[in-house]
């Protein structure tokens, strides 16, 4: 007998939540959770480990997701269903289905130094001209770039660093294209 | 007269005793003849068997003794057949001997040839390698010195701006 898979449950998920407002609590709430259970080991263990019975792995969850009813549901389905493992596995998939409804672009951004709040505005400011308002921006700082930007639009990327210019160089030699 | 006596009686005395012995001969022939002839015609007899055996033996041991030629003769062809085949399998083995090693000679000269070929090859590369690693190490270390803020705006703006232009082109 064919059992109900992750996605069926997504579907139903966005198609029983009408407006946009109420996808973006399950964004949130989705967001929300899979933050914690990225940052949090022994959360993550427990909902993974077949140890723990289903109704800790449920409190554990309204504990996580305490906003949003329709995310809570969905994620104690999922729990009830056996099939959290393949939603973690799957999880960019799933966020990036619902920022692909809310028209939201999720955009990583690396840099040498985040103190710097003209810069960060710049960024912003520039990615906003490129992708429109609604992105969601997340600063990174690495050292080891530079200097320049590192870009993860969604599933893109964009390499405007030092390091990445001196890789490219790398590659060039590699291929025999220049001599030292 | 008295020597004229004695050689009568000389003469009649040799004439008895040679009577005598005419007589005993007489008697003897009379006595002995057969024996005597059955003792020489069986001795005949045996020699000439004896002969004719000898003769037999004579015959056999020549055909035997031609046998024996023909056999060595054989053994001897046979021996020279083989003496001459082993003569030629020896060269023919020593021909692919010294085949094979001429060979395997050449290959292992043509495959150190490559071995070196390619080993310089890679030590170059591990060299241009190398030296680029330490290029790049000191370019790394002068960008570290030089770079500031203003610089670092410029070059974001600058990539910004070429990724825009991108966007606008693929839209």
């Amino acid at each position: 007998m064919p059992s109900a898979t992750v996605n069926d449950f997504f579907i139903a998920l966005t198609s029983d939540t009408s407006s946009n407002e109420n996808i973006e609590k399950v964004y949130y709430g989705l967001s929300n959770f899979v933050e914690v259970f990225d940052k949090d080991k022994s959360i993550r263990l427990c909902l993974i480990n077949d140890v723990y019975p289903q109704s800790v792995k449920i409190d554990l969850i309204s504990q996580i997701v305490l906003d949003c009813d329709k995310t809570r549901k969905f994620l104690e389905a999922i729990v009830e269903f056996n099939l959290l493992t393949e939603f973690i596995d799957s999880r960019d998939f799933f966020l990036k289905k619902l920022r692909k409804i809310l028209g939201r672009v999720r955009i990583e951004v690396t840099t040498t130094n985040l103190n710097q709040e003209e810069k960060l505005n710049l960024i912003k400011s520039s990615l906003e001209e490129i992708w429109g308002s609604n992105l969601e921006i997340s600063f990174k700082e690495d050292q080891e770039i530079l200097g320049g930007i590192i870009l993860q639009v969604e599933d893109k990327f964009f390499d405007g660093s030092l390091i990445g210019r001196i890789n490219e160089l790398k590659k060039i030699n590699l291929k025999g294209e220049f001599n030292v | 007269m008295v020597e004229g006596i004695n050689l009568i009686e000389q003469f009649k005395f040799a004439s008895q005793h040679l009577f005598n012995l005419i007589v005993f001969i007489g008697i003897l022939y009379y006595f002995l003849k057969d024996t005597v002839v059955n003792f020489f015609a069986s001795r005949s007899n045996r020699i000439k068997d004896e002969i004719a055996e000898a003769t037999n033996v004579i015959s056999k041991s020549q055909e035997q003794y031609n046998n024996s030629s023909q056999k060595l003769e054989l053994i001897d062809s046979e021996l020279t057949e083989l003496r001459n085949s082993l003569d030629a399998m020896t060269n023919r083995k020593v021909s692919d001997i010294l085949d094979n090693a001429n060979f395997l000679g050449e290959k292992i000269k043509n495959d150190t040839a490559d071995i070196i070929s390619l080993e310089s090859v890679r030590l170059k590369a591990d060299i241009e390698n190398e030296v680029l690693e330490k290029a790049i190490e000191l370019a790394k270390y002068e960008i570290k010195e030089d770079s500031n803020e203003s610089k670092d705006t410029i070059l974001i703006s600058s990539f910004l701006s070429e990724v825009k232009q991108n966007a606008i082109s693929n839209s």
